[in-house]
């Protein structure tokens, strides 16, 4: 597998160079930009795998960028900021960007949630690893991607964890279809977000998967949206709608 | 409407229609009071005309029509047998009287008139009459007249002049119902009180928009977050909602620069920070490169809760219908899948379960067992803030405490939630000063922090309208965040 290309964007040229030269020695190849206009030179030019991104480029703004990129390109795309308020990181997932990094950050947790982003990227070719941003429709209920919300049938917002969040995703790319403990947790693995590694398995997947019943489900005890196909594992019992802005 | 928006214009057209309504209701009822007069009046005359006609066998004149009877019902009139008179039902009320008057004569000799008074509606009631005897000159015939004409009802008279003839009197034309004037008492009394509970009606809806705008005022407060009132009400109350709106507006803008200020700090701080991290990397001395680091962390820390906390004061969350149950599953689901001690205790709401007492027994009941939702808990609120805030203070109970239990409770005003920690825990008066920003415990040891975490869930909390208090808990101190439903 080639080398990865990662392509560091930030308006402060010295901060630029620390960090290329940090990746660089982790084993990466490292590309800086200072500008939109930079960052198209490179695309235009060069296979690039990752964009670190910042949200403040001087006089432009990163969102607005990362919205026009996305337009055009898959590339991933991690966003990196003193801007963390939780109403930003949402406006960055918002736009389509894979994840949001704190500034300043931690070296190490920087470069795990980098590797984390080009992992998940590398496994794209067969799975739809990308965070959606589409909304999606089953038996009333509501699920809003950009914003990871989902509501219920008489418009409540209904609050997931991250785990189940993860889980619900999983069965509305499957619907109708008997999915084993083990493809759920592969999958759930794939959709992660960066930050957590423990995975769910077994045990852990069955307590999960009754939380999530007792989220969505008229009456956990009888499922009928998530039920349990016997020797087999979950079948997501719902016709899913996914609609496109 | 436009024209009455101000509430002096108001007050004037209030004047205005209460005179209006108490002139014409003065109005009806004179009217009513001289015509009736003149009505009886009238009567009255008549009765003498009458009197008069009788004696003299001449016309009667305007509306009194005179018929003699024939013999054989002149007959039947002496002895007394109206009802068989033509022109009578057997149903008919008969009035008799007799009175005697001066004849007008010099001899003082008193002449007597015998009357039957026949009316389908009433038996008269003739002992009003004062004293029908030695009247001159048909005065009680004109007395009796008068009270003919003062019931509103049709009547015919029959009346022997001494020992003259039986006459048939018609005189409805002046005493009957249809020449009786309108009575506009009532109507005028009733206009009197709708009047009146029309304008007191207006004048109370017009001070409840004062008073409910000052109890909305009251209840929401000027707090952080409210960004303006609707304009109601008179101009007056517009006015003054108008000043409110710019003082909140003014608030907010001066949050907003210096949120905007403190994020610029920030920012160009975090800049250096970060190029500081990264020259940290080139220190070969691992233990001095650790420390340099935990002294970065440390600022950073505080970079981070004071943007937080000047973030929260904007406030610029939508707030959204959601189910509070589920949020506080969902932060300790995530704690828990951190691996972190939090545990969320058994809600009493979720024992609630819908299997009817009827067949509460057997298989049978599952048939009619409800299903059981989890409790939801409805409220309106901002999503994010509220994680913010139950996270903040799991992390404290975390920090300070060990574990973290956490319970929900609700009731159809307020829903509140508990973190229970296992501390040693500090005096709860002491922990209740700490939710001002920048304020630390006396046992904060060597936990670091900036100071700031309850000051964000305080006013996170004054944000929805509740609060947050610290108690004596059953295992060390706990933390109550209440919230209006």
């Amino acid at each position: 597998m080639a080398i990865p290309k990662i392509l560091v964007v930030d308006d402060d040229i010295e901060l630029c160079d620390m960090l290329a030269t940090y990746l660089a020695h982790q084993g990466f190849m490292v590309h800086t930009a200072q500008n939109s206009n930079d960052i198209r030179n490179h695309i235009a030019t060069t296979r690039i795998d990752l964009i670190l991104l910042d949200v403040m480029l001087g006089e432009e703004d990163g969102i607005a960028l990362c919205k026009e990129l996305r337009a055009t390109q898959d590339v991933p795309i991690i966003f990196v900021s003193t801007l963390a308020s939780d109403q930003q990181r949402v406006a960055g997932y918002e736009v389509g960007a894979d994840d949001y990094i704190a500034k300043p950050f931690n070296l190490e947790l920087l470069l795990a949630r980098t590797k984390a982003v080009l992992r998940r990227g590398r496994r794209s070719a067969s799975l739809n690893y990308r965070r959606d941003t589409a909304e999606y429709h089953f038996n009333g209920w509501r699920y809003l991607g950009k914003t990871d919300e989902i509501i219920s049938p008489s418009g409540v917002q209904i609050s997931l964890s991250q785990h189940e969040i993860r889980l619900l995703k999983v069965f509305l790319a499957n619907p109708h279809i008997a999915l084993t403990r083990d493809e759920i947790t592969k999958a759930m693995d794939v959709t992660q977000d960066a930050t957590t590694h423990e995975n769910a398995s077994g045990r852990a997947l069955d307590v999960l998967v009754g939380r999530l019943r007792s989220k969505i489900e008229q009456n956990p005890k009888s499922p009928e949206l998530l039920r349990t196909e016997r020797s087999v594992g979950y079948i997501f019992y719902a016709d899913v709608n996914r609609i496109e802005e | 409407m436009a024209i009455f928006s101000s509430l002096k214009i108001r007050m004037i057209w209030w004047i205005l229609s209460a005179m209006a309504i108490g002139i014409l209701a003065t109005f009806m009822w004179m009217q009513s009071i001289t015509a009736w007069e003149r009505h009886l009046n009238q009567a009255y005359i008549s009765g003498l005309r009458l009197h008069h006609s009788m004696q003299t066998n001449t016309p009667a004149g305007d509306g009194l029509i005179l018929t003699r009877l024939s013999g054989q019902d002149a007959t039947l009139a002496d002895a007394g047998l109206f009802t068989k008179l033509p022109d009578v039902l057997a149903s008919d009320y008969i009035t008799r009287l007799s009175i005697n008057t001066f004849a007008g004569n010099d001899d003082g000799r008193t002449n007597r008139i015998d009357i039957a008074i026949v009316s389908s509606a009433l038996q008269y009631p003739i002992a009003k009459l004062k004293g029908s005897v030695n009247k001159p000159t048909g005065s009680g015939l004109a007395e009796l007249t008068q009270l003919l004409a003062s019931y509103c009802a049709e009547s015919i008279i029959f009346a022997k002049y001494e020992q003259g003839s039986w006459y048939k009197i018609d005189g409805n034309a002046i005493w009957g119902c249809d020449a009786a004037p309108l009575d506009l008492r009532l109507p005028a009394l009733l206009i009197v009180v709708l009047g009146l509970m029309i304008l007191s009606t207006l004048a109370f809806s017009t001070s409840s928009t004062f008073q409910s705008f000052a109890q909305m005022l009251a209840n929401q407060g000027l707090r952080q977050g409210t960004t303006r009132y609707e304009r109601e009400g008179p101009e007056e109350l517009g006015t003054i909602i108008d000043a409110i709106n710019e003082y909140l507006e003014g608030q907010q803008r001066s949050l907003s620069k210096r949120a905007m200020f403190l994020s610029g700090v920030s920012h160009d701080l975090g800049t250096p920070a970060t190029r500081l991290r990264l020259r940290a990397e080139a220190i070969q001395n691992d233990k001095l490169r650790q420390k340099i680091n935990n002294d970065i962390d440390h600022m950073t820390g505080m970079i981070m809760s004071i943007l937080t906390y000047t973030q929260t004061e904007i406030n610029d969350e939508p707030p959204k219908k959601i189910s509070l149950f589920s949020l506080v599953e969902s932060v300790v689901a995530d704690y828990q899948d951190a691996g972190q001690s939090v545990t969320l205790a058994e809600t009493n709401l979720s024992k609630v379960t819908g299997r009817t007492i009827l067949f509460s027994g057997g298989d049978k009941g599952k048939w009619l067992q409800k299903p059981t939702p989890s409790p939801q808990i409805v409220i309106i609120a901002q999503p994010l803030a509220l994680k913010r805030a139950l996270s903040n203070l799991m992390d404290n109970a975390l920090k300070y405490g060990r574990k973290a239990m956490v319970s929900v409770e609700a009731n159809s005003v307020e829903a509140q939630i508990h973190i229970d920690d296992f501390g040693t825990g500090i005096d709860p008066a002491k922990l209740q000063r700490l939710t001002s920003p920048f304020q630390r415990g006396d046992n904060i040891g060597q936990v670091k922090g900036s100071g700031i975490g309850l000051a964000i869930v305080t006013t996170i909390a004054e944000q929805h309208g509740g609060r947050l208090e610290f108690t004596k808990g059953q295992f060390g101190i706990r933390a109550t965040l209440t919230l209006p439903r």
